[in-house]
């Protein structure tokens, strides 16, 4: 019945939504305020419906509804509940469930926040939004509906969530992506809105800013927290492997950094302004892409659910329409847009520039090598290949360093025009960074390499050059103390961004180059060095999980014959689905990991061991949650209230004239 | 191609960004007041050549960046493609030896070796009808490296016609089968439908 009740409220939902999207509209377009104000609470009824439908989905989780298709594919009576709540997006249609749930929150977020637009705005912007949930609520009835039954005869227990997932990350991660994913569609929906209208000022980008930096937030933060999980879940030890599914969040979230540069410089200076729609169509079409290279099966991954030709058609279809309406609608109404500014070649305005060049390369470099497999398979009758991390090194990485280069040099420069002045004098600190680093590598490194000097040094740069644009906010103030708190959240929030990147940056160069790794053949009271540490290999014994069985290996870790600690990796056995599971142990720190993982019993009490030291990889994913941070705070910034309210006073104003 | 579409796109841009040369006095609201400013644009006039050759300059660095990075897109994407091979086509000599390549199939029940002093491991992969490769690895295999199950490996074949693998890849689920072991597969099965009418299989 609960079952049915879901099933139900998403039909409800979806008719909903398919009001939201026609009625405002129309009502924009007969000029009748009752109609477009109906929007507000449609979008209410779309989020509450679906919200209803997600709820009666977790109570089948709950109730171990085994009826349930969804449920008996992905849960058990021995899995514990925390992963029986989570395995809700543990699958395909789950996770299109939670998608959809993302879109209507946002929905209803915006029609929540966006009082101080005028009616006709806001009413375009949420149909348009509701337009998007119509498709994103029909794929889920007609391909893949999560409330199916298997009536009458269903299994007594479920197949058991895949163990992989049954994680942590699986209850963070996806929650998290989604949110960026589809909360590009609210910049989306506001420049289809502002196209639409024919009137593309500053004022699209003054209300898209804070919406779309902190969708840009939460995917930060969801690609890191991912690739957080299959370091110590998937990756024996690997935090990224340029995976079809990987590339798929990475390149929304590259256009969505050029985007939110680029719409600053929109909001300032009225600058790039069809470059920033197009910026935001495309951010939200690669979220679609990303979402169709996932759940239709054409490309080989991990990540990859079930392969179905119905679903993926649906999705290429939806995907067509968008893009190529939203680009259509762009092409007839952005030619006359112009710019309102001039600048000079040495203004921020060209910094900005030059990071969306840089940005827009990268991901097509990106989605070359994604879509390449494709490409080829079709010019070639279905020759298989296969494209691997060399390329993407290759392509992105240089591509990276310029752009850091151009960021370190970003605070000192100004609107409109820089004194040239400013940007030699960054030649101090990149000099001095340059020493600290050479000096750094030579102390403390076990070998020299000049590449992670170079980079480490970049990374040093970017972060000196905040800090003096910091103190130069502060510098001329009588009570520097209190004026270090008193900058604006957007401020603050770039701090934090580039920041983070920095923060990352070393990571990522520090651990590739002196990360070690052995794997061997180890048997009980076996020694093994790694990087001055002293591995040594005690005993595997049988323990009892709550739904699995698993060989638990003891390692002790001695440095200078002083023992550490204590790891026991793990292999699991899943008795339900009859899957094998390598549960790594770490030893986390600040500047190091310990990661050791247990492969296989090779006979004779022998097993494969993995045993791998990773210096700096904390600092990725710190960085990471530092940089999303950066982009949620912005949305604190006061001028967004202050702006509301101005924006109230000169509503109130057009309603009386 | 969508990189030169990219750097294209961005060269129009930074076409437009130079097109109306006028005063930036607005910070903070476009619309008003940059159309009250409209009408001093002619004015401006006399600076428009600087501001030309600036466009140019932008445009030409546009072009030439997007130009090298896609070269060097395609020169990194021709050295790292990593073509597959099926048992079939190796066994007749089709695949390149001493080349990182893929092979894939069946891992043949029986057929996994391993060392007793290290991490060695040689095992058959086969297409299920008649076609076998040999795969010699030295590493950890994956969760779900089964004997009777789907693999793709990535190495090098030497003379002999043994694939020397430096990654075994499994999938993490055991009902999934790789695409290109299940177009192996099924090949192989047509292969045999037309040679031998129902006696093999």
């Amino acid at each position: 019945m609960i079952v049915e009740l879901g099933h139900f409220s998403l039909i409800l939902a979806l008719g909903l939504s398919l009001c939201l999207a026609i009625l405002p509209a129309y009502g924009v377009q007969q000029q009748q305020l009752r109609l477009m104000n109906l929007a507000g609470s449609l979008s209410a009824g779309l989020f509450v419906f679906v919200l209803l439908s997600f709820l009666c989905l977790a109570y089948a989780f709950w109730h171990d509804d085994f009826s349930v298709t969804y449920v008996a594919r992905n849960s058990n009576t021995a899995l514990p509940l925390q992963y029986k709540v989570s395995a809700i997006w543990g699958a395909h249609e789950g996770s299109f469930l939670l998608w959809t749930l993302v879109m209507a929150g946002w929905t209803l977020a915006v029609s929540l926040f966006s009082r101080s637009l005028t009616p006709d705005m806001r009413a375009r912007v949420l149909a348009v939004m509701g337009a998007l949930s119509v498709g994103f609520l029909a794929f889920m009835l007609f391909t893949s509906n999560p409330f199916d039954r298997t009536l009458p005869v269903f299994p007594g227990d479920g197949a058991d969530l895949n163990p992989l997932l049954q994680d942590f990350g699986l209850i963070v991660h996806p929650p998290m992506l989604y949110m960026g994913y589809v909360g590009f569609a609210v910049p989306f929906a506001f420049a289809i809105a502002t196209l639409s209208t024919g009137r593309l000022d500053s004022a699209w980008a003054r209300w898209s800013r804070p919406w779309t930096n902190v969708a840009w937030g939460f995917l930060t933060a969801g690609i890191t927290l991912g690739s957080w999980w299959a370091y110590y879940e998937l990756g024996w030890g690997g935090w990224w492997f340029w995976d079809a599914v990987e590339n798929a969040s990475f390149m929304p979230w590259l256009i969505g950094t050029a985007l939110i540069h680029s719409l600053a410089a929109t909001e300032k200076r009225g600058v790039f302004k069809s470059w920033t729609v197009l910026l935001a169509i495309f951010a939200f079409s690669f979220s679609l892409l990303g979402a169709f290279l996932v759940r239709s099966g054409v490309l080989t991954s991990v990540h990859a659910f079930a392969v179905d030709p119905e679903r993926g058609m649906f999705i290429l279809g939806f995907l067509v329409i968008v893009i190529g309406g939203s680009l259509l609608l762009y092409a007839v109404k952005a030619s006359g847009i112009k710019s309102d500014a001039s600048f000079d070649w040495t203004s921020r305005e060209t910094m900005i520039l030059a990071n969306n060049l840089l940005l827009v390369i990268a991901t097509g470099a990106v989605l070359l090598g994604t879509l390449y497999p494709l490409i080829y398979e079709a010019m070639t009758g279905g020759k298989k290949i296969s494209v691997g991390p060399p390329y993407f090194n290759a392509v992105f990485v240089p591509l990276m360093l310029v752009l850091f280069a151009f960021m370190s040099c970003s605070p000192v420069s100004r609107w409109k025009k820089t004194p040239m002045a400013f940007f030699t004098s960054q030649i101090v600190p990149l000099l001095g960074s340059l020493v600290v680093m050479t000096a750094l590598v030579l102390v403390l490194a076990s070998r020299f390499e000049i590449s992670v000097v170079l980079i480490n040094t970049l990374a040093l740069w970017i972060l000196l050059s905040l800090m003096r644009d910091f103190w130069s906010k502060v510098a001329h103030k009588v009570r520097k103390v209190p004026a270090l708190f008193q900058q604006s959240m957007s401020y603050y929030g770039m701090l934090l961004g580039h920041l983070g990147i920095a923060v990352a940056v070393i990571g990522v160069c520090t651990t590739v180059y002196y990360s070690e790794e052995k794997d061997l053949r180890m048997v009980p009271g076996d020694v093994v060095s790694l990087s001055g540490y002293d591995f040594r290999f005690n005993t595997v014994r049988q323990i009892q999980g709550p739904n699995y069985k698993a060989d638990q290996g003891e390692m002790d870790i001695f440095r200078n014959d002083k023992l550490i600690v204590t790891l026991f990796p793990e292999k699991r056995f899943y008795q339900t689905g009859g899957n094998v599971m390598t549960e790594a142990d770490i030893d986390p720190s600040l500047f190091r990991d310990l990661f050791v993982a247990l492969g296989e019993p090779i006979g004779d009490d022998a097993w494969a061991v993995r045993v791998h030291y990773k210096p700096f990889v904390r600092w990725i994913w710190f960085g990471g949650l530092l940089i999303g941070l950066g982009g949620v705070i912005t949305v604190f910034d006061r001028r967004y209230r202050a702006v509301s309210r101005a924006r109230q006073a000169s509503r109130l104003e057009g309603a009386l004239v | 191609m969508t990189l030169a579409s990219a750097g294209v796109v961005s060269a129009a841009d930074g076409a437009e960004v130079f097109t109306e040369p006028r005063r930036g006095f607005d910070r903070s609201n476009g619309q008003t007041k940059a159309d009250r400013q409209q009408t001093d644009e002619a004015m401006k006039f006399g600076k428009m050549k600087p501001q030309r050759r600036n466009r140019l300059v932008v445009v030409g660095l546009v072009v030439v960046s997007a130009g090298v990075a896609v070269t060097l897109a395609l020169s990194a994407l021709n050295e790292n493609l990593n073509l597959y091979y099926s048992p079939a086509q190796i066994k007749n000599g089709e695949a390149p030896t001493d080349t990182v390549i893929r092979a894939g199939g069946m891992v043949v029940n029986n057929s996994v070796q391993r060392s007793t002093t290290d991490l060695q491991v040689n095992f058959v992969v086969s297409d299920m009808h008649e076609s076998e490769v040999t795969i010699v690895y030295e590493g950890i295999l994956p969760d779900l490296f089964r004997e009777g199950q789907g693999i793709v490996a990535r190495g090098q074949l030497n003379e002999q016609g043994v694939f020397f693998a430096e990654e075994v890849l499994a999938k993490h689920d055991e009902t999934y089968m790789p695409p290109e072991v299940a177009q192996t597969l099924a090949q192989s099965r047509a292969a045999a439908d037309a040679q031998v009418q129902g006696s093999t299989l």
